[in-house]
């Protein structure tokens, strides 16, 4: 499982509790990645939106400006499981070498 | 840099290496990004984006990028094979034909190159320097047509005869060198900004092609019953309809 994966675990289950904005998103899993660029993250969630696992329309939030906005799909959720199970296996199998 | 700055190379890179379509959604996503930084926050934003064209990089599809870059170099080697010809001017072992091919590939690739695939959904207006630029090589080529014409009719007494020769290949070396900065400047900006500058193309490479051809006669020629003037003619018609229709 490579870091990009992980990223998009991470995205996908960001979305999976609440619809974000563009630069929101960008902005939160920078500050967990910050070793991570905004744009190699966005090349991303572009990715992502491209195939199908996440989808955009125009939102607006109280008083704020016309955004737009990012929100799961039903193959995203089957994606992010996916990712999920892997990781635990990953988890699993570095636990069952003693890696701490 | 500022935010302006960084979306105009921004906006460079990704128009050059995505698919227009591609190509205007990421530029109005990070229009909405870039908006979220203050005006004071110019280190930050580069830091965290990224320089524009490697953040453009990151965007690019390499299988879609590298049949750009494929159909970029067919075309613009099109014109340079042409320009070193006349620059050359040794027409040993030539044969009109690989010209022919050469102007007929040169069409066929720009066509479907900027299909109406990659056509805008809304028409933005027609940009003011083509307009102009079609129109200086529409006039080199009527002045390159009276000087060689000219010349072959000896209408111009002033001029010394042994430098007859002379006087056409410069005429025609400075023809078909415009034609091909011209020609590769529409290529560039039919990607990056509109795709009604394969005009320029087009009309660039009937005049370049035109230039061999006559330069390719004048330096082999034994007689002037050969001169393909239909096929100039010909030629010049195909061009003229598909710069028009390229226009439109």
């Amino acid at each position: 499982m490579l870091k990009k994966d992980i990223i998009e675990l991470c995205l996908l289950h960001m979305l999976s509790s609440e619809d974000l904005y563009g630069y929101e998103i960008l902005r939160r899993l920078h500050e967990s990645f910050p070793d991570t660029q905004e744009s190699a993250i966005y090349a991303l969630l572009r990715r992502l939106c491209k195939e199908g696992y996440t989808e955009q329309y125009e939102g607006k939030k109280s008083d704020g400006p016309t955004r737009k906005y990012y929100r799961i799909t039903k193959s995203g959720y089957e994606k992010k499981d996916n990712l999920l199970n892997e990781w635990h296996r990953l988890r699993d199998t570095l636990s069952a070498l003693g890696v701490q | 840099m500022n935010k302006e700055t960084y979306l105009k190379k921004f906006s460079s890179a990704v128009r050059w290496m995505l698919p227009k379509s591609d190509a205007d959604e990421v530029l109005a996503d990070y229009d909405e990004i870039l908006s979220e930084y203050s005006e004071e926050d110019e280190n930050i934003f580069v830091k965290e984006l990224g320089e524009p064209v490697q953040a453009a990089k990151l965007l690019s599809e390499p299988k879609v990028y590298h049949r750009w870059l494929v159909a970029f170099s067919l075309m613009a080697f099109f014109l340079l094979i042409s320009e070193f010809l006349i620059l050359r001017a040794n027409f040993n072992n030539y044969s009109n034909t690989s010209m022919y091919i050469i102007f007929i590939l040169g069409l066929s690739v720009s066509f479907i190159w900027f299909r109406p695939k990659y056509r805008e959904k809304h028409k933005s207006t027609f940009p003011p320097k083509l307009l102009l630029m079609l129109f200086v090589l529409i006039v080199c080529m009527v002045v390159t047509a009276v000087i060689v014409e000219s010349l072959f009719q000896k209408n111009w007494n002033f001029i010394p005869f042994e430098i007859y020769g002379v006087v056409v290949y410069r005429t025609l070396l400075f023809t078909g060198t415009l034609s091909t900065i011209f020609g590769l400047f529409g290529l560039i900006k039919a990607r990056l900004s509109d795709y009604r500058w394969r005009s320029l193309y087009v009309m660039s490479l009937t005049l370049l092609v035109e230039c061999v051809l006559i330069l390719a006669i004048l330096v082999s020629m034994g007689s002037l019953i050969h001169f393909p003037i239909t096929n100039l003619i010909v030629i010049g018609v195909i061009g003229f309809i598909f710069t028009v229709v390229s226009i439109c």
